[in-house]
């Protein structure tokens, strides 16, 4: 298996960490924004839906609309932005199971 | 923000809707994609001279599964044939055009509306192909075409000792210095789909057993001479007009018992561009024998080997009238390559004029195939021209239209669903854990 290949496979893989992670915190946001009503609370929900939206857009595209194609040139690139918003969530998401100080 | 309580209300039916939509295409039988009924037909003509060098039927086709489709079709019944190679498609209704070169209907065309059978297929091989006939609204004749030159997408080029030809779906590679062609898909694929056909003797003989066909152990071998090191190969290599590539050996038939007598034959395989396959699959060579004095032989043989050289292929023979063939079977039972002829051959004495028939045998072992095309010789037969075809399966994507783009599997999409899952649940397991000590 060349290396694009597997470039192909981990860009799969990461579509669905990014969708399920994006998609926990966005529920956590909600649920904590729910409870206490701060305004922080509610714009950093939205942020954590935009990575939902920019998650199941590429879902949809990729997988069920044809709409999007990842060039074999491109495909190094494209896996790293979505490790980095991989990891960009699981340190937020890690962040909230952190005990205070 | 923390987190209190489990999570309830993660719109799950998100996820299944993504997971299943993408599992149905690949169950066998559905429909992926399938002929409108709608299509167009028009004259290629590039050079604007009046004459067309293709025509071009555009066929309309509704993708329901995103992916590469190809469309093959034929022509009264394979006389004449197209294929568009793979093309990448999203959802919605898609325009693929097929060209049938001017030159196979100037040869094979006849006046009056086509008959075409269409065949819409994937990249899947396992996956049915849909067909569908349609006839030409308009009556087209030979004569409304030209010979294009050559075909779009070939190219010759010498690499060190061999000239190498390559089509958009097979690479054939011709020694210069023996008669030896290799045949593979270009590109990658060649690795993995390669074949040898070598011309090992040239063998005039007397029949013993009636069947007329030159059987080794058998009939009495009269004069003969090892191809490869007997004889001394010349290449030329025209390339002003398409491209004609001619080796040609002097072959040193000498008597079997007395060396010293030798019978000299001429043995000239050629390749042009007039005789690629239209979908540039497959390449026809001329065998053309001229001996340079009658032989006082019932017949003359070429010993051929067919080698499998990337492995793991199984040699099958059919037939199908006229057309007999030794394929290349990998182990899916894809046939790769294939080596095709016909039994009919043109002999005589200034110039091979006359129709005939050849014998033709072969022996299938596991890596090899031995094939033995026999000629008769009536007496005063000086020229023999037979034409037997090498070539790749031609459903296959063009190395042209290789995807660009990276393939997609939802179903490694829910392998990240589940990592991600698994990830966000042993967060809380932990943290809860945490709380309870």
């Amino acid at each position: 298996m060349d290396w694009v290949e597997t470039a192909s496979i981990l860009k799969d893989v990461l579509v669905g960490i990014l969708i399920i992670l994006s998609m926990a915190l966005t529920t956590i946001g909600a649920l904590a924004w729910r409870r206490k009503r701060a305004t922080r609370l509610l714009w950093v929900t939205i942020a954590f839906a935009l990575f939902l939206v920019k998650g199941v857009s590429l879902a949809l595209g990729l997988y069920v609309l044809g709409m999007i194609s990842v060039p074999r040139g491109f495909a190094g690139t494209f896996d790293l932005m979505l490790i980095l918003d991989v990891l960009i969530l699981v340190i937020l998401y890690l962040a909230l199971f952190r005990r205070t100080g | 923000m923390e987190l209190k309580g489990s999570i309830h209300g993660i719109p799950l039916i998100l996820i299944l809707i993504l997971i299943f939509s993408n599992i149905g295409s690949l169950a066998n039988g559905t429909i992926e994609a399938n002929f409108t009924g709608t299509w167009t037909e028009s004259l290629e003509d590039r050079d604007g001279d009046g004459s067309a060098e293709a025509l071009v039927i555009g066929v309309d086709i509704d993708v329901y599964v995103p992916g590469s489709y190809g469309i093959f079709g034929s022509v009264n019944d394979g006389e004449i044939v197209s294929n568009s190679g793979l093309v990448s498609l999203g959802l919605g209704r898609h325009r693929i055009d097929l060209k049938f070169p001017g030159a196979d209907i100037i040869t094979r065309g006849t006046s009056g509306q086509y008959d075409i059978k269409l065949e819409l297929y994937t990249s899947d091989p396992g996956s049915n192909a849909r067909s569908r006939e349609i006839k030409t609204k308009e009556s087209y004749d030979p004569t409304d075409f030209e010979r294009g030159e050559g075909f779009p997408g070939t190219s010759v080029t010498v690499e060190g000792p061999e000239v190498l030809i390559n089509n958009p779906l097979v690479e054939i590679r011709i020694n210069t210095t023996r008669p030896l062609l290799v045949f593979s898909y270009p590109g990658e694929l060649s690795k993995t789909t390669r074949a040898a056909l070598e011309c090992i003797s040239l063998v005039a003989y007397d029949d013993q057993d009636g069947n007329t066909a030159y059987d080794p152990g058998v009939d009495t071998v009269k004069y003969s001479t090892d191809l490869a090191r007997d004889v001394d190969w010349k290449m030329n290599l025209d390339l002003s007009r398409g491209f004609r590539i001619d080796l040609q050996g002097m072959a040193p038939m000498r008597r079997t018992g007395s060396p010293s007598l030798v019978a000299w034959a001429s043995l000239t395989i050629t390749m042009d561009s007039t005789t690629i396959d239209p979908q540039g699959s497959s390449q026809k060579f001329d065998i053309d024998i001229e001996l340079f004095q009658p032989l006082d032989s019932d017949g003359i043989a070429i010993v051929q080997e067919l080698r499998d050289e990337s492995g793991g292929h199984e040699f099958q023979y059919s037939e199908s009238d006229p057309y007999k063939t030794i394929s290349l079977v990998d182990p899916s039972g894809k046939v790769n390559g294939m080596y095709t002829w016909v039994d009919e051959i043109l002999i005589g004495e200034a110039s091979a004029d006359t129709l005939s028939s050849a014998k033709t045998g072969h022996r299938l072992d596991e890596d090899t195939a031995m094939v033995v095309f026999s000629y008769p010789l009536n007496g005063d037969t000086l020229q023999v021209f037979h034409d037997p075809r090498v070539g790749m399966d031609p459903k296959m994507p063009e190395i042209r239209g290789e995807d660009p783009f990276l393939s997609n599997r939802p179903l490694l999409m829910g392998a990240g669903f589940l990592l991600g899952a698994s990830l966000v649940i042993g967060a809380v397991i932990i943290t809860r854990l945490r709380r309870r000590w």
